[in-house]
């Protein structure tokens, strides 16, 4: 069990390529033994698969546009425009 | 993972004091770790135009290295949380409800069976809007952690910098919302596996 802990807690950095060069084989031998320790790897890749898989970001239009106009204010000392709820208050 | 690219640019500081520069060179990178960070479209241009406003008032000040993204990921990273606060919503999980480092109790059962779901790419859907929404649900520290590295594919070192975390605390921080994130998919699964069950059962009587 101590070497399951060993393992588990540099699993994500193995899987993420984040590892100690030198600390892969320790890892890659241990899976191929310890179906416990494959399971969480597993469990990671589906996480990191859906993750991976979220769509990206599209800025929706007129925000750009929206925030050049709080920027001319800004800069011309104007108060900002309330265009939704209370949070845009220029503290 | 192309990791890092959205961390360099060889912009001059001079883009962070004109408001066009500024826009064309980060607003979609503000916009999208905005939106990273946020529940909705509206709070997302929030965080972005607080964003904006902060780096055009501190802009003069600005003593940092020649790339500023760094600089400018961590007011937006700043404002998300200022606009969790100011929504009053509290994380739905609580640090300590978030796996330790390591649950022998569940590695011990290694309840997983991943490969055998039949409809895994049907439920994408469902499966991705609930991970969307537990990613929202974690604390502060934990979903930037998520959004940084697996979302937006900024390396360790460099989120860790960005969150004012050593890499250790950094780790600690990725791998619990995983673990957290990994036990959101568990209990999505068993309970799909709990209704299939019920409707299963009503049919045959
Ligand atoms: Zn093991």
């Amino acid at each position: 069990m101590n070497l399951c802990r060993e393992v588990a807690e540099r699993l994500l950095a193995y899987r993420d390529g984040e590892l100690e060069e030198t600390e892969e084989p320790f890892i890659k031998e241990h899976l191929q033994y310890c179906p416990s320790c494959l399971d969480l790897l597993n469990g990671y890749d589906e996480v990191c698969d859906v993750l991976h898989r979220l769509q990206p970001v599209n800025m929706p239009s007129g925000v750009l546009e929206r925030c050049r106009e709080r920027l001319r204010r800004e800069a011309a000392g104007e108060p900002p425009l309330h265009d939704h709820g209370d949070s845009c208050s220029a503290e | 993972m192309t990791a890092g690219a959205c961390l360099t640019s060889d912009a001059p500081n001079s883009a962070l004091l004109d408001p066009d520069l500024l826009l064309d060179r980060y607003g979609e990178r503000i916009y999208r770790l905005a939106r990273r960070m946020s529940n909705s479209d509206a709070d997302a241009e929030d965080v972005m135009q607080n964003t904006l406003i902060k780096i055009l008032r501190k802009a003069d000040s600005y003593r940092g290295e020649s790339d500023p993204m760094g600089w400018i990921y961590r007011i937006t990273l700043n404002e998300a949380r200022e606009l969790h606060r100011k929504r009053k919503r509290r994380p739905a999980v609580s640090l300590d409800a978030l796996p330790i480092d390591f649950d022998e109790t569940q590695h011990a059962v290694g309840v997983s069976d991943i490969a055998g779901r039949p409809d895994k790419s049907a439920m994408a859907g469902e499966i991705d809007d609930r991970i969307r929404d537990a990613i929202q649900e974690l604390p502060d520290g934990y979903r930037e952690a998520v959004v940084l590295y697996d979302l937006e594919g900024v390396p360790y070192a460099e989120a860790a910098q960005l969150m004012g975390l050593s890499l250790g605390g950094f780790k600690t921080r990725l791998h619990r919302a995983r673990l957290h994130l990994r036990n959101v998919l568990e209990r999505f699964w068993a309970d799909r596996d709990a209704a299939t069950a019920t409707t299963d059962g009503e049919a045959k009587s």
